[in-house]
């Protein structure tokens, strides 16, 4: 997820977001300079649900899949 | 009446003596010390101390007081009206940092004596068979004239060849080679252990004319890292990453940025981010169409059509046809070899091996392995025009492709010779 850029680095903001999110969510990659951070949803969570509750968040700019890339 | 017997006068010799060839012509033209220059915003190899004029018909020439130089012959310049001299030196140095072409109007016109070079092959043994350099006319980066240290080329891909610490392949062991992060594996070690990105390094930058195999296009500077696993995968937040340590080490060096990513994958806010944070850093990004054979152009290289620091590569067979793995769209900008292109591959074993593909050198196929030729372009159309923006050497690499018929190469096949 990417927080908007007036919450960039702010770390109390992203964990608010999470707190909407299952309890063993766990922060794998935390907060860049453009406010983007990886979260680990627990085995079994409803991931839709999840980025349903994650967009709800006015904090929030985006928020998206962990894309994989291949070589070509 | 009788005539007077005329005075035979002995001519002053008019014919250059020849100079014998310099151990080191690089530095010097016929005896003369030979500068890099600035002229007309391009880095250009000029004669010190001299110039051509032309004169004008009002302006007697020996006012300007020009002496004719002695040792370059000009007789075929003069039948145009140009004259070779050795001027001041305070003229020659006026003259080369003008950089437009122009003196004031109520001066005659000059320019510099510019150096010309044969496009040359290198001498590795295995570059007879990088059948891409006569396509693309690449011999033309293999003068050895060109300042490239202020040109950095980043390669996001799997990584370089390293054992015991070291830089272990002979093609890839220079200090121009400038180790990054492993942002996939999140270590401090480059180490290839799929063998992708030692391939594309290599076309990229091997290093030429060392007896070791293949040749690289760019011999200039180059940040490695290590983007793909030993799977040959990788993310939108292992791109992120590398995109931004990428700007930030080309930052905090002073260098131009040239970025190829021989990957892809979906669109992403992530990826988008990163590639504008790079345009807004004034960074250049090549990256590979994709290889699902006729499907849509991949991301990075689909923001070519959002963003103007993306050049979107596809690869074309020694027919100068589009590869058949090659992916299309309006997307694409141009086209580099991509069938059947040998390079280097790491001295152990690794992922490609376990394929079947052979330690040290072997042929692999893809946009991949288009990709870098048009990377190191850009560097080099950098190097010679530091002045340009990211969005003018894209512009410039795609006006100077040949254009070929069928509509799905973009602008067309690359030429080094025209863009250079």
């Amino acid at each position: 997820m990417r927080l908007k850029p007036e919450h960039a680095g702010d770390l109390p903001v992203l964990l608010k977001v999470l707190e909407s999110l299952p309890l063993e969510t766990t922060i794998v990659r935390n907060l860049d300079r453009f406010g983007s951070a990886v979260v680990r949803l627990p085995q079994g969570a409803d991931v839709a649900e999840a980025v349903a509750e994650i967009r709800k968040r006015a904090s929030v700019a985006s928020v998206e899949p962990h894309y994989a890339d291949y070589t070509s | 009446m009788t005539r007077k017997p005329s005075r035979r006068v002995a001519k002053p010799r008019t014919t250059p003596r020849r100079k014998r060839p310099t151990q080191n012509s690089l530095v010097t033209f016929q005896g003369r010390p030979v500068k890099t220059i600035l002229w007309k915003g391009v880095k250009c190899a000029a004669v010190e101390g001299v110039v051509i004029t032309r004169r004008r018909q009002a302006r007697p020439a020996r006012a300007l007081e020009f002496e004719r130089l002695a040792s370059i012959d000009d007789r075929s310049l003069r039948a145009l009206g140009l004259t070779v001299v050795s001027e001041t030196q305070a003229l020659a140095e006026r003259v080369m940092s003008l950089g437009a072409g122009l003196l004031p109007s109520e001066e005659p016109w000059f320019e510099p004596v510019l150096i010309d070079r044969i496009s040359r092959i290198p001498s590795d043994p295995l570059v007879n068979e990088q059948w891409g350099f006569e396509m693309v006319n690449a011999g033309v980066v293999f003068d050895g004239n060109v300042d490239l240290s202020g040109v950095l080329l980043a390669i996001l891909d799997s990584g370089i060849p390293i054992e015991a610490s070291s830089l272990s392949h002979q093609d890839l062991s220079h200090e121009r080679f400038n180790l990054g992060r492993d942002v996939v594996n999140g270590d401090a070690d480059p180490a290839d252990d799929h063998g992708h990105g030692t391939h594309v390094l290599g076309l990229a930058a091997a290093i030429a004319d060392n007896q070791g195999g293949v040749a690289g296009v760019w011999q200039g500077p180059v940040l490695v890292i290590k983007t793909f696993d030993s799977q040959g995968a990788g993310s939108s937040v292992t791109f992120a990453d590398a995109l931004v340590a990428a700007v930030d080490f080309a930052q905090a060096k002073g260098l131009r940025l040239v970025v190829n990513y021989s990957g892809g994958g979906a669109d992403s806010d992530t990826k988008r981010v990163a590639v504008e944070h790079a345009r807004k850093n004034g960074a250049l990004i090549i990256a590979a169409a994709g290889n699902s054979f006729g499907s849509a152009i991949e991301f990075p290289a689909a923001y070519s059509a959002s963003h103007d620091n993306v050049i979107a590569v596809g690869a074309v067979k020694r027919d100068r046809t589009l590869a058949d793995f090659c992916n299309v769209g309006p997307e694409m900008n141009v086209c580099a070899p991509g069938e059947d292109i040998i390079s280097t591959l790491p001295n152990y074993f690794v992922t490609l091996n376990s394929e079947g593909k052979q330690t040290k050198f072997d042929r692999l196929s893809g946009t991949s392995q288009a990709a870098p030729l048009v990377a190191a372009l850009a560097a080099h159309i950098w190097a010679r025009r530091p002045n340009l923006t990211a969005a003018l050497v894209r512009q410039r690499i795609l006006d100077t492709a040949d254009p070929v018929e069928g509509g799905q190469l973009g602008s067309g096949i690359i030429n080094f010779q025209r863009a250079l």
